[in-house]
């Protein structure tokens, strides 16, 4: 077992895990936040995506003890109070929201994107999207949300 | 198999836990994890990892000596530590361009952010994004070790390619990490490019890799475009899945090496490299004949490409 | 009609709380001192157990119990009742469960199945679909012709379950006189589903003999019975809620995990037991779909006048049948796809095999079919020198011309040849791109019709609750996994009621408790069943408003108008919300009662089909359309790059243009999934699936979008749909993985009969092309 402590959206969250918890768990089972899935456990889907020091990162292939001390965003950590993100506002405009098990890992992956190159194009949304899955195939839907806010961003 | 992880600050206390439970599957180095908590969780951590009763994980990213991304006068240290990204964007790699074209293949973006190349390295996986371009600027692996002593640690250093022995295998003894590779600094003239082939376009393993790699001896601005008067030389060809490890396709450098590069030329050195692959029968990703069909349109991709750039 | 708000498209419902984490799926539930479970797998294809033993695992720290076959109840079945919840003396594929572990957490329950000895005695095993009907293969179930099924259900033995015919005209002699016979065998290979969101139930059997299930289900009522039956349980007393669902294209349908959890959940009462499978578990303890086989003989005349139709299919369905006899009932149906054609003979089998079974997968048999017909149609073309869509629309089925199984399509029936000539039109009003250095461009089409497949009283439920503030909330029976049932269902009653969209709030969960009958969200049918249930629902709510404003204000129920959200008689009026749970008089006495509207809907005049022709009223309805694809083909490394995809639907009223596009182009690139990357890949010496991972079963990702990707809606109101509405979820499968494969073909030359073609495939399968031009 490890004592581990982690900022999740602006708040400390500490639990004593077994070593081979993942981050993804730890998300899920110790803070309680399970906006973020388990789509394959595996890497492969992107569906449990967070932003981790600045960076996105897949959730399950993190241990929690390596996230120790870190600062981590959720889904949850994305809207303002009753206010939607920009980008949560942007998917619901834009009928990108399906099955909706796939969108957090989708908008954790946009929002890094967008804090990084806040006037990102197609191509860069495309690049940023490119290892999240998606079966009911709302790809373009998301996309198009994705740019939308990047173009509202003020030209630097 | 209980597992415990470990985060050590130094390489003493690395080699300390390494101590504990020498032969090797005991003690697992733990560095981005994109490789190795799929395998944890499939329970496949080496052979004997289900008899074991404890597995260390030991966590290097923090020890110093396995990160950074610099030039020495050996050539570009890349500590094994650093990031596939790290290695796609740093202005020092752009130089190895195959080695950056591949780093930012693998994966994606949120893999990329957390896999190292020492992890993409000693996965050994035969089609290894990072291996094609890394072998074609002949990289040397760094070994560490402590020492017997126990005083400085050891260092051994051997060419990437050789450190390489087959799927999953790489050539670390007990005790032994690997610390990072160095790129001697390629000719100013010299140019490479990467190409892989893959089942689908975005995230996906590579069916077969190669990284082609070759000089212009006085580049021809607006020179005519392959086969003709390219005046490509000094030609380094590596391919991923074709043998069991990543290796360089040496008899097909030494046909283009040795005269210039005609359509005979390059039939016969594509030719070399068919005679020789060892490509996986079972593979899903692809098969041994699209594997052969691929070498020698890969290798005519990277002449014609760099042949007809007149940069 | 003047409509306000079908064919418009509001935000959805649910979006919202699917962007901030806070939509609930079962997974996401916790329950105080829950267990988990693991599931130990067969390792074999095809064995006997000769024996178990599971006192170490039981005796091992932490388990609570080990549950194996010989515990458990069964066999069950909805058509065919050949499955055990937990495998008892056989193992029919590799995956199939054979003991389950609980514990209170998921690694003691899985270390306890590594505690397990099974003795195995391995059977010799079938995978191929036309090995299986062979007699001469090994026999998968025993007691086939003992078995207890559905009337419907026609098993001839040996590995065959299901023998479904349609017999029209003379077939073999139209064949015989045809000018040009066109034939293959087309194959789709097994198909996941890959819904993002793994299988999950988590239940709770009560003393009190009651037990309720969260499940990740599509068919919370097949569920509820089949659990009710299997434990003996009355069908009050079981409790099946559906949560909010992340994905299902068929693949949480009818019954999956439900039955062993809930068997396995009876063994520690009072507690709540969870299992969610991994995704590994996806591909080898879940069902899988397609799986077909088609051999097709085509008979036209000179001038391309389509005289007969010959076809032998066979699906290789898996360990056992359940419901994939429907399937077959949906190849048999639309076998002969959106032709007028007077001559058919069509036998498709279904037949045991030793894989994970075949269920349920958005498309229902139909794309299996259209793939063999719609390519063939294409070589016919090429044969006869007519184009490819001028043979079509000699062929396609309009108003008074009969159907295969011989229902006569009215006006209403849908406009397929206006589909496809508003395909070619757009088809081929682009110009086709210049092709890339090494590669060839070529563009392709295909017609497609689909029913829906279900029992001919599949009924659909709807209440309609109003709230104080003058909205109503609605609830149905049927499962929105994603498909944006609840934001359609609530235009629909908004449209009915006169009231803003704003007014309509939903119930997120299905729960047989309390919600009403539905029979399951399949085919396509809950915009049409769900939204004709709402539409009655309206109106009885619509009515006991009128009742209850007459008994408030003393006048009959004929003067009292509720437009505009006032109820109404003559100048006095007050609004709906007053009304919502009752109102009193002056002196305190209650004079209105709480306000609900119901309503139920089955489909009139649907008969099962003739067992020996297949003739008869069968469908319901038929949804028609077409598909078109432009492809770029890298002749150098085989690389496939679909520019464009396009298809042209008649879907009848379209009631939310922005979610019927979505539906349909995200069917479109699961069929692109279908035609290019995936396939369930097994290892020919075990029979196990290989690639039980994403990194090895490939769907299609954002990259893999064609730059282009239109729908096109031609709406030709459905007489019998809300609003003139019908079912549009899966068509966009059907027609798009043949239109891909011409496209191909009009590239390159090179005609595929299986999918997926992958690079591989069309460079290592022709060596002639091999390097390049």
């Amino acid at each position: 077992m490890k004592e581990v402590c982690i900022d999740i959206n602006g708040l400390t969250v500490a639990a004593a895990v077994d070593d081979s918890t993942t981050l993804l768990r730890f998300i899920r089972g110790a803070a309680g936040l399970t906006g973020t899935k388990a789509g394959c456990e595996n890497g492969e889907c992107g569906a449990c995506t967070v932003i981790m020091d600045g960076k996105a990162v897949r959730s399950c292939l993190i241990l929690a003890a390596e996230a120790h001390g870190a600062s981590v965003t959720t889904v949850e950590g994305l809207a303002n109070k009753e206010e939607l993100h920009p980008l949560q506002q942007a998917f619901v405009d834009h009928g990108a929201v399906q099955c909706g098990f796939c969108v957090p890992g989708m908008l954790m992956a946009s929002k890094a994107l967008l804090d990084a190159n806040p006037t990102a194009g197609p191509e860069e949304i495309r690049a940023a999207l490119g290892g999240h899955l998606c079966r009911c195939g709302g790809y373009k839907a998301m996309a198009d949300a994705v740019r939308d806010v990047a173009s509202r961003k003020p030209q630097q | 198999m209980r597992i415990v992880y470990e985060k050590p600050a130094t390489l003493e206390e690395l080699f300390s836990l390494m101590k504990l439970l020498p032969e090797g599957p005991g003690v697992k180095l733990l560095a981005g994890g994109t490789d190795l908590l799929p395998q944890l969780r499939a329970g496949r951590s080496g052979p004997e990892a289900k008899e074991r009763p404890i597995l260390i994980i030991a966590d290097i990213k923090r020890i110093q000596e396995f990160n950074g991304i610099h030039e020495t006068d050996k050539g570009l240290f890349i500590g094994a530590a650093e990031t596939m990204r790290a290695v796609a964007e740093h202005p020092l790699v752009r130089r190895y361009q195959a080695l950056a074209e591949g780093a930012g293949r693998m994966g994606c973006l949120e893999i990329q952010n957390r896999a190292t190349i020492g992890g993409n390295i000693c996965n050994g996986s035969p089609s290894a994004d990072s291996l094609p371009g890394l072998l074609v600027y002949d990289a040397k692996a760094v070994i560490i070790s402590e020492a017997p002593d126990g005083t400085a640690p050891r260092e051994r250093t051997m060419p990437l390619e050789r450190f390489l022995l087959g799927p999953g295998k790489v050539d670390l003894r007990p005790g032994e990490a690997l610390r990072a590779v160095v790129l001697p600094r390629p000719p100013e003239n010299s140019q490479s490019r990467y190409y892989r082939r893959t089942r689908v376009k975005g995230m996906d393993l590579s069916g077969i890799n190669a990284a082609i790699y070759c000089e212009s001896p006085e580049p021809k601005a607006g020179a005519a475009a392959w086969p003709a008067a390219c005046g490509l030389t000094g030609f380094r060809i590596a391919f991923g899945a074709v043998w069991p490890t990543v290796a360089r396709a040496r008899m097909a450098e030494d046909i283009l090496n040795s005269e210039p590069v005609t359509r005979q030329s390059f039939e016969r050195a594509a030719e070399a490299v068919l005679a020789d692959m060892k490509p996986r029968e079972s593979s899903m990703r692809a098969t041994p004949d699209y594997k052969r069909a691929m070498i020698p349109v890969l290798i005519e991709m990277g002449i014609s490409e760099m042949g007809g750039a007149s940069d | 009609m003047n409509l306000k708000i079908i064919g418009t498209s509001p935000d959805r419902l649910d979006a919202a709380a699917k962007t901030t984490g806070e939509a609930l799926y079962t997974a996401d539930m916790k329950f105080p001192n829950m267990l988990h479970m693991k599931v130990l797998r067969s390792p074999h294809a095809h064995a006997r157990i000769l024996g178990m033993d599971v006192t170490r695992a039981q005796k091992a720290p932490g388990v609570v119990r080990v549950v194996t076959g010989r515990d458990v109840p069964g066999p069950f079945g909805e058509a065919v009742r050949d499955q055990y919840p937990i495998a008892r003396d056989k193992v029919r594929y590799a995956g199939e469960p054979v003991a389950v572990a609980v514990a209170a957490d998921e690694n003691t329950a899985a270390a306890a199945l590594d505690l397990i000895r099974v003795d195995y005695e391995p059977l010799p095993f079938v995978l191929d679909p036309w090995e299986a009907l062979n007699q001469t293969s090994p026999v998968i179930h025993e007691g086939l012709m003992e078995y207890k099924t559905a009337p419907f259900v026609m098993r001839e033995g040996h590995n065959t379950y299901q023998h479904m015919k349609v017999r029209k005209g003379d077939a073999q002699t139209a064949l015989a006189a045809a000018d040009l016979v066109v034939e293959g065998e087309f194959r789709w290979p097994p198909n996941a589903h890959t819904q993002m969101e793994t299988l999950c139930a988590v239940a709770c059997y009560q003393r009190d003999k009651s037990l309720t299930i969260y499940a990740t289900t599509q068919a919370p009522f097949i569920v509820q019975s089949t659990i009710a039956e299997l434990l003996e349980i009355p069908p009050g007393r079981v409790r099946v809620v559906s949560p909010i669902l992340g994905g299902g294209f068929g693949g949480k349908s009818d019954v999956t995990i439900e039955a062993l959890v809930a068997c396995v959940a009876r063994f520690v009462p009072g507690r709540h037991a969870c299992l969610t499978l991994t995704r590994e578990e996806m591909f080898n303890g879940a069902t899988h779909g397609r799986s077909a086989a088609c051999r097709y003989q085509i008979g036209f005349r000179k001038d391309g006048r389509l005289t007969a139709i010959v076809g032998e299919s066979v699906m290789a369905s898996g360990g056992n049948a359940d419901y994939a006899v429907n399937i077959i009932t949906g190849m048999a149906l639309a076998g002969a796809g959106p032709y007028r054609v007077d001559n058919v003979r069509l036998d498709v089998y279904g037949v045991y095999t030793n894989a994970p079974p075949i269920g349920a997968f958005r498309g229902y048999g139909h794309p299996e079919v259209h793939l063999a017909l719609e390519s063939l149609m294409d070589t016919a073309a090429e044969k006869l020198g007519i184009a490819p869509y001028t043979i079509r629309d000699y062929n396609l089925l309009r108003a008074g011309d009969a159907n295969a199984i011989g229902q006569v399509m009215s006006p209403h029936s849908g406009n397929v040849a206006e589909c496809a000539k508003l395909l070619s039109e757009k088809l081929s009003g682009q110009q086709l791109p210049q092709a890339v250095p090494h590669c060839r461009v070529g563009r392709g089409m295909a017609a497609y019709m689909k029913m829906p497949c279900m029992p001919s009283n599949a009924q659909s439920g709807a209440f309609i609750k109003l709230n104080p503030d003058g909205g109503v909330t609605i609830s149905t029976g049927a499962v929105d996994m994603g498909q944006g049932l609840h934001t359609t269902l609530g235009q629909i009653v908004a449209e009915r009621l006169g009231l803003p969209f704003s007014k309509i709030s939903f119930n997120a969960t299905v729960d047989t408790l309390i919600s009403p009958y539905d029979w399951q969200t399949v085919a396509s049918r809950s915009t049409w069943g769900a939204g004709n249930a709402m539409l009655l629902a309206a109106d009885d709510l619509l009515r006991k408003l009128r009742e209850q404003g007459a008994a408030y204000f003393g006048v009959s129920p004929d003067d009292v108008e509720t437009a505009g959200g006032e109820i109404r008689a003559g100048e006095r009026s007050l609004p709906w919300g007053k009304f919502a749970a009752g109102l009193r008089g002056p002196d305190g006495a209650a004079l209105t009662r709480p306000v609900t509207g119901e309503g139920y809907f089955v489909p009139q005049g649907v008969v099962n089909p003739d067992p020996e022709t297949g003739q008869g009223n069968a469908a319901p309805d038929w949804t028609m359309g077409c598909a078109g694809a432009e492809v770029s083909v890298d002749m150098r490394t085989g690389e496939i790059t679909v520019l464009r995809l396009i298809n042209v639907i008649d879907a009848g009223t379209i009631i939310n243009p922005k979610n019927a596009a979505e539906q349909v182009s995200g069917a479109m690139l699961m069929s692109l999934g279908a035609a290019l990357s995936e396939t369930v890949i097994f290892d020919k010496k075990t029979g196990c699936v290989r690639n039980n991972s994403l990194v090895d079963y490939k769907i299609p990702g954002i990259e893999d979008v064609p730059g282009q990707v239109d729908v096109y809606f031609v709406e030709t109101p459905e007489e019998s749909g809300p609003y003139g509405a019908k079912g549009l979820g899966e068509h966009g499968i059907v027609g798009t993985a043949p239109a891909i494969l011409n496209a191909i073909y009009n590239a390159t030359g090179i005609r595929f009969h299986s999918l997926p073609v992958s690079a591989d495939r069309l460079i290592a399968g022709n060596p002639a092309i091999k390097g390049g031009e």
